[in-house]
C-alpha cells in the first residue's frame, strides 16, 4: 500500500487524495511536498553520500541548495562521512542517510516504510529519537509503516491497523490503548495473598517479581481495588494499561 | 529535463563499469597499432597475394588512415557489445540496486525519467566513439603518418586519396554513432523488461552476434531475413570508403537504423510507463 | 625433286630476306633507344582496373639503365609488374633472340611491321610481338607473352615525328577479378558474390601513364629507386 501512496504501483481501485485536493492521477503535483523512504533505503554504492542526495536532489523541480544539503547531513548525524562511498556505510547510516533524502525538499507529509529494520537496538534508538524529532521540533507528518508495534507505540500519535488488505481500526493510539482489555500490575504488601484473592474473582495472575500481573476490563480496576483494601491489603502501585500487541491480535483474529 | 539529465549522466560516468569499454578500447587500438606497426607489411602482403597477378602496388600502404579504417572495422562487433554492457544496466541495474523507487517516488514523469536515460545511452556511445577517434584517427596519424586508404571490399579494391578521407571518416564516425544508438537503445528497452543486471546486456550481445553470423553468411537461405537485421544496416558505414559512394543507400540505411531506434524508444517508454516498480 | 629444291631455295632466301628486315628494324629501334641513358619526367598515372577504384594521380617517373625503374607519387598507384622500358631493355643483347617478321598490322590508324621475338632461352617471356610503325621504326605496340603474368600489351602513342620516347604508354593485361569472402574483407553490406555474374571470368584491366616535361640523361641517383629516396 506504501507503494500505492507514492506511484510505484497503481491500484486497481480506490483512491489516495494528499492535501485535500490532489488524487493519484495527480501525484507529481503532491511529490514536491512529500518525502519517503520504501523498505530499505537504497542509494548508489560508488557514490559517496553527499553525492547521492546531491543526484536526488536534481529530481526536485526546485533547485535544492548545498547547503540544505549539508543541513541535512548534520540532523541526520553524518557530518564527516558524507564524502565516504556510500558502500561503506553501515545499516543504520544508511537508513539516516535516508532521512536526509526524504527530507530534501522540506516535505509537509514523510512516508517511512519499515524504517527501522535490520537495525541493531542503537541504531533503532537513534531512528525514533529522530523520527519523534521531526515530527516535534519540524512540524512534519509522517506517515509509518511498521510490524514492530513496541515502536508504533512510542512513536505514533495515531494509527490504522489492516488486515488482509481491510483497515480494521484506526484512530488515536493513546485512547485505542486505553479501551477494553487492559494488563494491570500491582504491587501490595502481601503478594501471596493478594494473589490468590485475585484469583479467587476469576482472573488469572502472575507473579512477576515484585508485582502481579493480570488482564481484566477497565471497569473491573475499581472492583479488585475495593476488594484488596477491604482486606487491609496495602495497595503501593497500581498500573493498567493496553498492550498494543494484545489489541492487534485480538482485531486481527475476529 | 535537464537537471534530470543531469543526475543520470553523474550516476552514468562515475560509474566505474562505464570506463571498462573505454579502457578496451585504448588498449585494443593500442595493439592494433603496436602489431601493424612492427608486422604490418606481412599482413598486406597475405591480403594481397591473390591480387598480385599483373599488377603490382606502389606507395605507402600502412598508413594511419588504413590503421583507422582496421581498428572501426575489428571493433564492428565489440563497440555494441562494450556500449551494452553500460547502456543495458541502466534501468535494470537500478531495479537490482533498489534504487529505482527512489528516483521514481520524486516528483519526475516517467517520460522524462526513461527520456534521460535514452539520452545518457547516446552521449555515453558519443563518448565512445570520441574516445576512438581520439585514439584510432589521431594516434594512428601520428604513429604511421598520413596516406592513401586502400580499401579491401567483397567485391573489389578502392583505393581513396589522403585529402578525401577527413571528411569520409567523420561521416562514417557519424553513422557509427547512429548505429551505436540503435543498439543502445535496443538495451535500454530490454533493461526495462528486467529486473536484473545481467540479463539485458547478454541478451544485446546474443542478438548483435547472431544477427552479425547471419549476415555473413551468403547463402539464400537467409535472404528473406537479411533486410530485416539491423545488423546488416550497421554496416554501411563501410560505403562510405567505396567509389562511388551509394548515398541513397547509406542515407537509407541510417534512416532505419533511426527507425529502430525511435520503435525502441516508444516500446521502452510504453511498457516503463504502466509498470509496477516492486524492485 | 629440283622443284622441291627451289622452292625450298626460295623459301630460306625469303625468310633469310624477312629476318634479315626484321634484325634491321630492330637495330634501328635499339640505336634509338641507345640514346637513353636515364630518365626523369612528369607522369599522370590514369586506372581502369576492373573491380578497382582508384583516382587518377600525378607523379614523377624514373628510369635508369639496364633496368632501374620508379614512378614516385603522394598516394597509391598500381603498375604493371613489367617496367614500361622492358621491352626495349630486350632487345638489347641480339644474341639472345631470334627477330622475325611476322606480317603488318595497323595500330591506331599508322601501319606497322609486326616483329615476333622469340628469347633463345624462356625463362620468364615466351614471346614479344612488337608492331613497329613502318615510316618512323618506334614500337607503336608490343605484347608479351609471359608464363605466369600470360600476355600483356603495351601501346604506346608519340607526340611528333622525332620522339624517341612515347608521350603515352599504356598498359594492358587480362585478370581475374579480385573477390574475397565477407567474412575476411569484413564487409557485410556489399551484394553477395555469387550473384555477380562477373566471378570466374577474365576481365581487361590498363594503367595509363602520360609523360611530359621528359630530362634525358641528367645522371639520375640510384637512391631515387629504393624506398629511402623516395
Amino acid at each position: 500500500m506504501i507503494r500505492i501512496l507514492v506511484g510505484l504501483i497503481k491500484p486497481n481501485k480506490g483512491t489516495v487524495r494528499y492535501f485535500d485536493k490532489i488524487d493519484l492521477k495527480d501525484l507529481n503535483d503532491a511529490l514536491p511536498r512529500i518525502g519517503s523512504i520504501i523498505e530499505e533505503p537504497r542509494f548508489y554504492p560508488y557514490l559517496s553520500g553527499k553525492l547521492n542526495l546531491q543526484v536526488s536532489a536534481r529530481y526536485y523541480p526546485k533547485g535544492i541548495t548545498k547547503q540544505r544539503i549539508t543541513e541535512l547531513i548534520e540532523l541526520v548525524g553524518l557530518t564527516g562521512r558524507e564524502s565516504d562511498r556510500v558502500s561503506t556505510y553501515s545499516q543504520g547510516m544508511r537508513q539516516r542517510l535516508g532521512i536526509a533524502q526524504a527530507m530534501l525538499n522540506d516535505p509537509e507529509i514523510i512516508i517511512l516504510d519499515e524504517p527501522t529494520n535490520g537495525l541493531d537496538p542503537k541504531g533503532i534508538i537513534e531512528l525514533r529519537q529522530l523520527i519523534i524529532r521531526l515530527k516535534e521540533e519540524f512540524g512534519k507528518t509522517v506517515i509509518l509503516s511498521s510490524h514492530i508495534l513496541s515502536e508504533v507505540e512510542q512513536m505514533a500519535d495515531s494509527m490504522a491497523i489492516i488486515n488482509k488488505g481491510v483497515c480494521v481500526s484506526q484512530g488515536n493510539v493513546s485512547e485505542l490503548l486505553s479501551k477494553n482489555s487492559v494488563s494491570v500490575s500491582l504491587e501490595t504488601d502481601d503478594l501471596a495473598a493478594s494473589k490468590v484473592m485475585i484469583e479467587a474473582m476469576g482472573f488469572k495472575v502472575n507473579q512477576e517479581q515484585q508485582a502481579l500481573q493480570f488482564q481484566t476490563e477497565l471497569e473491573s480496576i475499581p472492583n479488585v481495588v475495593a476488594k484488596l483494601t477491604a482486606a487491609d491489603q496495602k495497595i503501593y502501585r497500581l498500573d493498567h494499561r493496553r498492550k498494543l500487541e494484545d489489541y492487534f491480535l485480538k482485531l486481527t483474529a475476529a | 529535463m535537464r537537471r534530470i539529465l543531469e543526475a543520470e549522466i553523474i550516476k552514468a560516468f562515475t560509474r566505474p563499469r562505464s570506463y571498462i569499454g573505454m579502457g578496451s578500447i585504448i588498449a585494443l587500438v593500442a595493439l592494433i597499432d603496436a602489431s601493424f606497426y612492427f608486422t604490418g607489411k606481412e599482413y598486406i602482403d597475405l591480403l594481397f597475394q591473390n591480387f598480385d597477378q599483373v599488377f603490382s602496388l606502389e606507395g605507402t600502404v600502412v598508413n594511419g588512415n588504413l590503421i583507422c579504417f582496421i581498428i572501426l572495422q575489428t571493433l564492428i562487433i565489440q563497440l555494441p557489445l562494450l556500449v551494452a554492457l553500460v547502456t543495458g544496466d541502466l534501468i535494470s541495474g537500478e531495479a537490482a540496486m533498489g534504487t529505482l523507487r527512489y528516483s521514481l517516488t520524486k516528483p519526475i514523469s516517467r517520460f522524462k525519467f526513461i527520456s534521460a536515460k535514452w539520452i545518457t545511452a547516446m552521449l555515453y556511445s558519443l563518448g565512445i566513439l570520441l574516445l576512438l577517434g581520439v585514439f584510432a584517427y589521431g594516434l594512428s596519424l601520428v604513429i604511421f603518418g598520413p596516406g592513401d586508404l586502400l580499401v579491401l571490399n567483397a567485391d573489389g579494391l578502392v583505393v581513396i586519396r589522403d585529402a578525401e578521407l577527413f571528411w569520409r571518416f567523420m561521416a562514417a564516425f557519424v553513422f557509427a554513432f547512429i548505429s551505436l544508438t540503435t543498439v543502445a537503445s535496443l538495451s535500454l528497452m530490454l533493461s526495462a523488461f528486467s529486473n536484473n543486471s545481467v540479463g539485458p546486456i547478454v541478451l544485446t550481445m546474443v542478438v548483435i552476434i547472431v544477427f552479425t553470423v547471419i549476415s555473413s553468411f551468403e547463402m539464400s537461405f537467409f535472404d528473406p531475413i537479411m533486410p530485416f537485421l539491423f545488423t546488416n544496416h550497421m554496416g554501411l558505414w563501410r560505403r562510405l570508403f567505396s567509389d562511388p559512394i551509394p548515398t541513397a543507400e547509406i542515407l537509407q540505411s541510417a534512416g532505419i537504423l533511426v527507425l529502430h531506434s525511435l520503435v525502441f524508444f516508444g516500446i521502452t517508454q510504453y511498457h516503463f510507463k504502466n509498470k509496477d516498480i516492486i524492485e | 625433286m629440283k622443284r622441291l629444291s627451289a622452292i625450298t631455295l626460295l623459301l630460306a632466301a625469303a625468310n633469310f630476306s624477312w629476318a634479315q628486315n626484321a634484325n634491321e628494324i630492330v637495330k634501328k629501334i635499339r640505336s634509338n633507344f641507345e640514346q637513353v641513358n636515364d630518365l626523369k619526367c612528369d607522369v599522370q598515372m590514369n586506372f581502369d582496373i576492373p573491380g578497382v577504384a582508384i583516382e587518377k594521380i600525378a607523379g614523377k617517373m624514373f628510369y635508369k639503365k639496364p633496368d632501374k625503374f620508379r614512378v614516385q607519387t603522394k598516394g597509391l598507384i598500381f603498375l604493371p609488374k613489367q617496367n614500361p622500358f622492358q621491352q626495349l631493355e630486350l632487345l638489347d643483347d641480339p644474341s639472345s633472340y631470334i627477330a622475325i617478321l611476322a606480317g603488318e598490322s595497323n595500330v591506331n590508324g599508322i601501319a606497322c611491321h609486326n616483329i615476333n621475338i622469340i628469347p633463345n632461352n624462356p625463362e620468364e617471356l615466351v614471346i614479344m610481338r612488337l608492331m613497329v610503325g613502318k615510316q618512323d621504326g618506334r614500337i607503336h605496340k608490343s605484347e608479351l607473352t609471359l608464363k605466369r603474368e600470360g600476355t600483356v600489351t603495351y601501346f604506346n602513342t608519340y607526340a611528333n615525328a622525332t620522339d624517341i620516347l612515347p608521350r603515352e604508354m599504356e598498359f594492358m593485361a587480362d585478370f581475374r577479378r579480385f573477390k574475397m569472402p565477407k567474412a575476411i574483407s569484413g564487409d557485410f553490406s556489399s551484394t553477395p558474390v555469387r550473384e555477380d555474374e562477373a566471378q570466374g571470368k577474365y576481365e581487361t584491366g590498363k594503367v595509363k601513364m602520360v609523360i611530359s616535361n621528359v630530362e634525358l640523361n641528367r645522371k639520375v641517383d640510384d637512391s631515387v629507386f629504393t624506398d629511402s629516396g623516395s
